[in-house]
């Protein structure tokens, strides 16, 4: 057991070693003599390049939106205050995969690179937008109007699919829609950067009043927490990080449900302690995933990043499970 | 001293009226028990009382500002409201958890500050939980549970305590202790209002009596002038044998009428 004062030095020391691994694995084994040799040189070297060109840009988007992930799956399970909420919950997710799909299936996505990311920014807002104004009002109505904008989307998505021109359209689609962080740019950082930080900003505000919710929502109403207020931060916090993480990597699941229950019981259960652990451990998680995608050795395409998540995310979360059973009564 | 005043408030569910135009003014130093049977609106009521809930009808004010127009922290520091049968959510420590009534005092972002921890420590060994601090509340009984809340909502040191049955599942010792304390509160000037079941403890502890039958407020005054068996059978159908309301040697009994025997 990590004591209670280790983690914030355990999670520095995770999240360092994991930036590194990801700068320094890949196809090629960059000599950091070459590269400490190329800071004095006029012309930068080909080591250089792909470490700040490739991997680097790879590396921050893995943190963005790892952190993105923990800490908007911790606001929403300690708002619903249910364990199994999760960053896809209430839509976003599902509405920015569609708009970066209708980006590759009109073909906006080949004439212009960033098409794709827009797109997807714009459905995920749009999605948050649905989600807000049908579900409005209560937090189980928001849940199931989460679900009904989820199916919607992913109807689209499915629509898209099954009339694509070509079947290499369907492919680039669906290779799409496992998500990935290979062929990051700087371009993609700096177009969902702004985004993604002011969702934290928005999800960091909601900190006080998912705390209060710990007591349910008449006892939280009754001590000042504006419900309504903290579910629009909320989803609009969602909606910007996810939105714009899903939009660069699609869709990458069990981050955003595993990284708070990890952290929780080393910060007391209480609410708003998890968030910034959970983020912490988001980026962490989604940053070591990555890695390994580029270390599993395979006949061609690298093993997306989707996939694995999903992959080694599940029996993770049945230890969780067996767990939770244990402890509870 | 806070004074409440609802005027001819009614709250509207489905075309039925829940609450039909209840009038009453309270004021510092009074211990309301409001009673009456299920259904009867109380926990409504409690709500309008508290802000929590917009009547259709009618206004509430405090202090002669109508509560409608209340800052959300303002009246979160004036009044503490504790719902029925209260939860934790979160297996967070009783500690933190009373610690979470001092919510409206608190920075958005922070620990909590010294002095109010001094406050945390004194309201948990006043309802004799000190020695539960670390331990998780969804581990607590109910009645433990139940002492925990009451000190979520004392910690912040309200001028109005609304308590929805604050002493459900609490054993005898514990229910007198709790009683007592709303009653020691409303002799320190503050307002106590709470439905209560256990007759007998309202007959020995509230100064007044608040009666609700079918949405309407029937009866409200001094305990001693409304708690009368006349009005028990009025309200619960069920005959009762009254002494001494107001005092405390009081006791409501209730029997069965001949009709049943």
């Amino acid at each position: 057991m990590v004591g209670k004062r280790l983690w914030p030095v355990l999670a520095g020391v995770l999240l360092l070693t994991g930036v590194l691994l990801s700068l320094g694995i890949g196809r090629v084994w960059l000599n950091p003599l070459v590269l400490a040799d190329s800071l004095f040189q006029p012309k930068p070297n080909l080591a250089w390049l792909i470490l700040s060109e490739l991997r680097a840009p790879r590396t921050v988007l893995g943190v963005l939106v790892g952190a993105s992930l923990g800490l908007s799956g911790a606001v929403l399970q300690g708002l619903l205050r249910n364990p199994l909420a999760e960053p896809g919950l209430l839509g976003v997710s599902a509405g920015a995969a569609l708009g970066a799909v209708l980006a590759i299936y009109f073909g906006l996505s080949a004439t212009f690179l960033l098409a794709t990311p827009m797109m997807g920014i714009a459905g995920a807002i749009a999605a948050a937008l649905l989600t807000l104004s049908i579900g409005r009002g209560g937090t189980l109505t928001m849940i199931l109007a989460g679900v009904a904008v989820s199916g919607l989307m992913a109807g689209g998505v499915s629509l898209a699919l099954n009339f694509a021109p070509n079947l290499a359209a369907v492919y680039e689609i669906t290779i799409w829609l496992l998500g990935t962080l290979e062929n990051s740019d700087w371009d993609q950082v700096l177009l969902v950067a702004p985004f993604i930080l002011l969702g934290w900003i928005c999800l960091a505000f909601s900190a006080r009043d998912i705390d209060a919710l710990t007591l349910g929502e008449a006892q939280a109403e009754s001590l000042g927490v504006n419900l309504a207020r903290t579910r629009l931060l909320a989803l609009a916090g969602t909606a910007l990080s996810v939105g714009a993480a899903t939009a660069v990597t699609g869709s990458i699941g069990f981050i955003g449900l595993l990284a708070p229950h990890i952290v929780r019981p080393f910060v007391g259960h209480q609410p708003s302690r998890v968030l910034l652990p959970a983020a912490l451990f988001g980026a962490i998680l989604l940053v070591f995933v990555d890695v390994a995608t580029r270390a599993i050795p395979t006949a061609g395409q690298e093993i997306r990043l989707g996939v694995l998540t999903s992959i080694v995310g599940t029996p993770f979360f049945f230890w969780l499970v067996v767990k939770l059973r244990r402890l509870s009564p | 001293m806070s004074r409440i005043v609802a005027d001819g408030i009614s709250v509207l569910r489905g075309g039925r009226a829940i609450i039909d135009g209840v009038s009453l003014a309270m004021e510092g130093g009074q211990f309301i028990g409001l009673i009456g049977p299920n259904g009867a609106g109380k926990s409504t009521l409690m709500s309008v009382l508290a802000g929590l809930l917009a009547p259709e009808r009618g206004t509430v004010t405090i202090d002669g500002a109508a509560l409608a127009a209340f800052d959300r922290r303002r009246l979160a520091r004036l009044r503490a409201y504790l719902p029925q049968n209260p939860r934790a959510e979160w297996p967070v420590s009783v500690e933190r958890l009373v610690a979470l009534g001092l919510t409206p005092q608190l920075p958005i972002f922070g620990a909590l500050p010294e002095e109010m921890q001094a406050r945390v420590d004194a309201v948990l060994a006043m309802v004799d939980m000190a020695s539960r601090r670390d331990q998780p509340a969804t581990t607590l009984s109910g009645g433990e549970l139940a002492r925990a809340m009451l000190a979520r909502a004392l910690v912040g040191d309200p001028q109005v305590l609304l308590a929805d049955e604050p002493l459900a599942g609490l054993d005898p010792r514990h229910a007198l202790d709790g009683i007592g304390r709303l009653r020691g509160l409303a002799d320190g000037g503050k307002l106590v209002i709470a439905s209560v079941h256990e007759l007998t403890l309202a007959a020995r502890y509230a100064t007044d009596i608040a009666v609700m039958r079918q949405g309407r407020l029937i009866a409200f005054g001094p305990t001693a002038q409304v708690l009368t068996a006349a009005l028990l059978h009025e309200v619960f159908e069920v005959d009762a044998c009254v002494t001494g309301a107001g005092t405390p040697g009081a006791v409501v009994d209730f029997v069965p009428s001949p009709a049943q025997a």
